[in-house]
């Protein structure tokens, strides 16, 4: 017998490795379904617009307030402002009766 | 055999439509469907009964993740076919990185087993077969590990592995060639013939 004959044939054993059946009984359905809903609830919340984001900004109670502050600041300003343009337009009336004759 | 494309209507689109939706339950009969062709392709990938469940899960899943970039050009199952053998592939990729394989099949021991193996005058029985098998492959890189698993056990065209994996027909042909010819040589080396 020479040595050819002792030896496995590749062709042999890919024959052979062809008819094994894989295991019996294998049913994956319930992993996945547990392994996609703990996706779901691990996922991170979908991504909103900036709409919506800006939205949810003005409902919040400390948004609220601090808009009503500065509201009432401005309107503030606004008023002290108003007193000083009329000061400004005065004086440049004045100016304006002075400058007039020359 | 490559999916002919559009040719007849996937009768799988309705589920596939509902579980893009969100549907747990259409997608829970999608599994129940394919399921045991998932099994039978990724059998040949890993005959260990744990290693297989493990592939088998991967692949609904990465398909779960996949299903809203899902378009009705192909059929479902060959578009899960292909995540099959991706994952197939990143087993073996895994398993030639993973320290336990380094750790045996790179000693002598693994070397002489091989030879006492090949030595073995008996007809192999199926189940040491396909172990025999994977021992001899777990000694080719990743891609030819694949390769020969699909050409050889799984008995599938070169271009259908092509179009399976997303490789252009030539460099299928090319990586399938080089392959063989490791293979070819690393049987020598133990003694087995190897005829195609």
């Amino acid at each position: 017998m020479n040595s050819e004959q002792k030896k496995r044939s590749w062709s042999d054993l890919v024959h052979a490795a062809r008819e094994v059946m894989p295991p019996e009984g294998i049913d994956v359905r319930d992993d996945i379904l547990f392994a996609i809903q703990s996706e779901r609830r691990t996922s991170p919340p979908p991504t909103t617009g900036l709409l919506d984001e800006l939205a949810e900004l003005f409902r919040s109670g400390w948004m609220r307030g601090a808009l009503a502050a500065l509201a009432l600041t401005t309107g503030a300003v606004a008023w002290q402002g108003a007193n000083a343009a009329a000061q400004f337009a005065f004086a440049l009336d004045l100016q304006g009766m002075l400058l007039a004759p020359l | 055999m490559p999916a002919p494309a559009n040719s007849q209507p996937d009768e799988d689109i309705g589920l596939v439509r509902e579980a893009q939706a969100g549907s747990h339950e259409a997608f829970e009969q999608l599994v129940e469907k394919h399921q045991s062709s998932m099994i039978a392709l990724l059998h040949r990938f890993a005959p260990q009964r744990a290693d297989l469940e493990d592939l088998v899960q991967e692949t609904f899943l990465n398909a779960w993740r996949g299903l809203p970039t899902w378009q009705p050009r192909q059929p479902f199952i060959h578009w899960l076919r292909k995540i099959a053998v991706r994952v197939g592939l990143e087993a073996c990729r895994r398993w030639s990185r993973s320290t336990l394989s380094r750790r045996v099949e790179g000693t002598s021991d693994f070397q002489d087993l091989l030879e006492t193996i090949a030595d073995t005058r008996t007809p192999p029985n199926p189940a040491s077969a396909l172990e025999e098998i994977h021992f001899i492959l777990a000694l080719l890189p990743p891609e030819d590990r694949t390769l020969i698993t699909l050409l050889h056990l799984e008995e599938m065209p070169v271009l259908e592995i092509a179009a399976l994996l997303d490789w252009s027909a030539t460099n299928t042909k090319v990586k399938a060639f080089r392959a063989r010819h490791r293979l070819r040589k690393l049987l020598k080396q133990h003694g087995y013939t190897f005829y195609e």
